[in-house]
């Protein structure tokens, strides 16, 4: 596991952050954790503008847990959006939402969400969760390019395979 | 044809005859709930999705949550499976994780490019495949949601 790579939590509801990050912390998750608190502030995150233009400190996640009820723009609009950016577009996204609607699962994988999963409503549960996306998603997926090793190679390497782009 | 997904079923779609045996035995060990169906190749895996025999009937062949692809297979590869579901919306909530010994780094873009939710580099030893199940079976079985296909049972 590359320990570098962080995870992006978007979530403005401040007690199920310190809820997930309590329960990260107890599975010894050693990735950064980076949140933003609405649909916009996800969007700008992960284009890389405004107050995140700095990589360094704002790197691009390896996976972006997703929370669908935002202010501003919802879940869905965050997942819509990223699936038709250009290279960004494969990024691994793990909705985590209060409620497991069929119509929410259903949209959700339909516009490209990898995985859809209710939040847990014990911390022991949370734990069991955290554990698991430790070790599948931060110690065994592979995740694409452009988060190992940076959007130009990515882009470089997207335009010699001639990829048909994510869901389009 | 139902196309209510079975949340506890796992199709594998591996044409190593020692791949598979030791993917059974570390999931067993894993404490696997569900089942594990296995097809050989590309051709097989799309046939058992679609229902064709001999998988016509779901009771026997039900339709998998997780499908564990692939890539290097004879008749259809990976990547031809991968572009044959994502013409098939009905298989919208079919997550697919791709397992294999290939670490080019072109085949991970364009595995997520043609819509697979995951990619594995196939472990190295028995007892990272037996963690490996434990995550399987504790992230995709245990937490994520799957739906089945709209208007059917």
């Amino acid at each position: 596991m590359n320990r570098s790579f962080g995870i992006l939590l978007a979530e403005d509801d401040e007690n199920d952050v310190l809820l997930l990050k309590h329960a990260f912390n107890g599975a010894q998750v050693q990735n950064p954790l980076y949140t933003t608190r609405d649909g916009e502030e996800t969007i700008d995150y992960l284009s890389g503008t405004g107050v995140f233009a700095d990589r360094n400190e704002y790197p691009l996640p390896t996976l972006l847990i997703l929370d669908l009820k935002m202010p501003k723009r919802t879940g869905m609009d965050v997942l819509q959006w990223l699936r038709k950016q250009p290279v960004l577009n494969c990024l691994p996204v793990v909705i985590l939402s209060s409620s497991g609607h069929r119509h929410d699962i259903e949209r959700a994988y339909r516009l490209g969400a990898n995985a859809f999963v209710v939040k847990p409503s014990s911390n022991e549960e949370r734990g069991e969760l955290a554990r698991y996306i430790k070790g599948f998603w931060l110690q065994f997926n592979q995740p694409p390019l452009v988060c190992t090793e940076g959007f130009e190679v990515a882009q470089k390497l997207h335009a010699e395979v001639d990829a048909p782009g994510c869901f389009l | 044809m139902s196309l209510t997904p079975d949340h506890s079923v796992i199709l594998l779609a591996e044409d190593r005859a020692d791949d598979v045996f030791i993917i059974r035995k570390a999931f067993a060990q894993a404490g696997f709930p569900g089942s594990l169906f296995v097809v050989k190749d590309g051709e097989q895996a799309i046939g058992y999705l679609k229902g064709e025999t001999p998988y016509d009937n779901r009771v026997e062949y039900p339709l998998p949550s997780l499908l564990l692809l692939d890539l290097n297979m004879p008749r259809k590869n990976g990547f031809e499976v991968l572009q044959w579901i994502r013409q098939q919306p009905e298989l919208f909530a079919l997550r697919v994780v791709v397992l294999t010994s290939s670490e080019a780094r072109p085949d991970v873009n364009l595995a997520y490019e043609l819509g697979a939710q995951s990619f594995l580099t196939k472990p190295a030893d028995f007892e990272n495949f037996v963690e490996l199940g434990e995550f399987i079976k504790g992230f995709w079985l245990q937490f994520n949601q799957t739906v089945a296909a709209p208007g059917r049972k």
